[in-house]
């Protein structure tokens, strides 16, 4: 395949499929949109080499099992990755009422999930992808994506019914 | 009970048309990418090659006493320097799981993990490496040559690689040595008796001389699903 055809074919996928790429990135994040677009960019860079032997039909399976595999070792590195104690509390920024209000508990409760079990959840009930999509995206079994979103959902629904927000009728 | 989707439509954020910027952005990622990896890929088809018609060139001269071809007789040559070694690691018998679609060894160096097998790559890495199966800076990574090789190109041989002749099971092969940090790499190319263009890259860094990699591309075999990659 000559780089001009691949550049052309390249550019009108990611033109189509990239906005959808980046909130699903986002949610596998936990809802960290900088880890998000990180997330978009390697799967993006990845899926360019890949590019002569990914079918048109299954470039998007492909997207997914990337952007999951990504998502995954993102989250390997971070748990490796030291924490250094401070004096101080470092500054940040105040959080703005309307998002702290509708995402902050779901953004706590999914950082709260395994890597995994956060993809099957994401891929499975977000995305409503089958599950042997699925499966093919997390390189797993179908009947396991099934547990992992099911014990997801429901690990959710009790953290987020906890939450003092929910708790006050906010998020029913 | 608690909607999640209207929360996790929110929370994924919005997201517009993307701009040309972003779109020129992601090629040029891919472009960096795919020279990199060319480039990592050494030269691996088109030198390899070029080495192994050497080789054969000097070994039927050699045999027949006639004045062969003079291809081998001006060897591509560079000036090597050793690069910055760590200690020595020896390769003992791999006995490991190695549910390989495209390849198996029967050694790794001592200490080092299989990182995976596909029909692409077998990548084995340090302690401690934990990059992309598509990143082989710093691994040992058997593959096949690329597909896309032009093995034609001879014009084009960088500045700085360094060529061995030598045998693999006693067929042709050649070792390509490459820079001098610590990123260095090396390769070793050779045809197998089924006809498989083999290609072994490896840091420089780890110090393993020319002997000890012909021995471990002795154990190295090629599976009926290999593949060679593109690009």
């Amino acid at each position: 395949m000559d780089q001009t055809r691949r550049d052309d074919e390249f550019r009108q996928y990611v033109l189509h499929r990239r906005p959808d790429l980046l909130r699903t990135a986002t949610l596998l994040g936990a809802g960290d949109r900088h880890l998000g677009e990180d997330l978009v960019q390697n799967t993006l860079t990845r899926l360019y080499l890949a590019w002569p032997r990914v079918r048109p039909e299954t470039r998007d399976a492909y997207v997914h099992r990337a952007l999951v595999n990504a998502a995954i070792d993102e989250g390997r590195r971070r748990k490796r990755r030291p924490e250094f104690p401070t004096e101080t509390m470092p500054d940040r920024p105040a959080p703005e009422l309307p998002d702290a209000l509708t995402d902050g508990p779901l953004r706590e409760a999914l950082g709260a999930l395994p890597d995994r079990m956060r993809a099957a959840v994401v891929l499975v009930y977000w995305l409503d992808l089958d599950t042997a999509a699925a499966a093919a995206a997390l390189g797993c079994r179908v009947g396991t994506v099934k547990s992992q979103a099911s014990r997801g959902i429901a690990k959710l629904r009790a953290l987020l019914d906890a939450h003092p927000y929910a708790a006050s009728g906010g998020l029913r | 009970m608690t909607d999640l989707h209207p929360i996790f439509d929110d929370l994924a954020g919005t997201s517009g048309p993307i701009t040309s910027a972003v779109l020129d952005a992601d090629l040029l990622r891919g472009r960096r990418a795919l020279r990199t990896r060319r480039r990592n890929a050494l030269a691996a088809g088109t030198f390899a090659l070029a080495a192994v018609v050497g080789v054969s060139a000097l070994s039927l001269g050699g045999s027949s006493g006639a004045s062969a071809p003079n291809i081998a007789a001006a060897p591509i040559t560079a000036p090597v320097t050793a690069p910055v070694a760590t200690p020595h690691i020896s390769f003992v018998a791999y006995t490991g799981d190695q549910a390989a679609p495209g390849f198996r060894v029967d050694s790794i160096p001592d200490g080092w993990k299989m990182q995976g097998v596909s029909e692409y790559t077998l990548n084995i890495v340090p302690p401690g490496l934990h990059t992309d199966m598509n990143s082989f800076l710093g691994k040992l990574v058997v593959m096949l040559e690329s597909a896309d090789a032009d093995p034609s190109d001879l014009s084009n041989l960088p500045d700085g690689i360094a060529v061995t002749h030598t045998t693999v099971d006693g067929r042709p092969a050649v070792i390509f040595k490459e820079g001098t940090d610590s990123t260095a790499s090396a390769s070793l190319h050779w045809t197998d008796a089924a006809g498989h263009r083999i290609d072994v890259q490896w840091p420089r860094s780890a110090g393993w001389s020319d002997d000890e990699m012909t021995r471990f591309a002795t154990g190295v075999h090629v599976l009926g699903a290999a593949r060679a990659g593109r690009g």
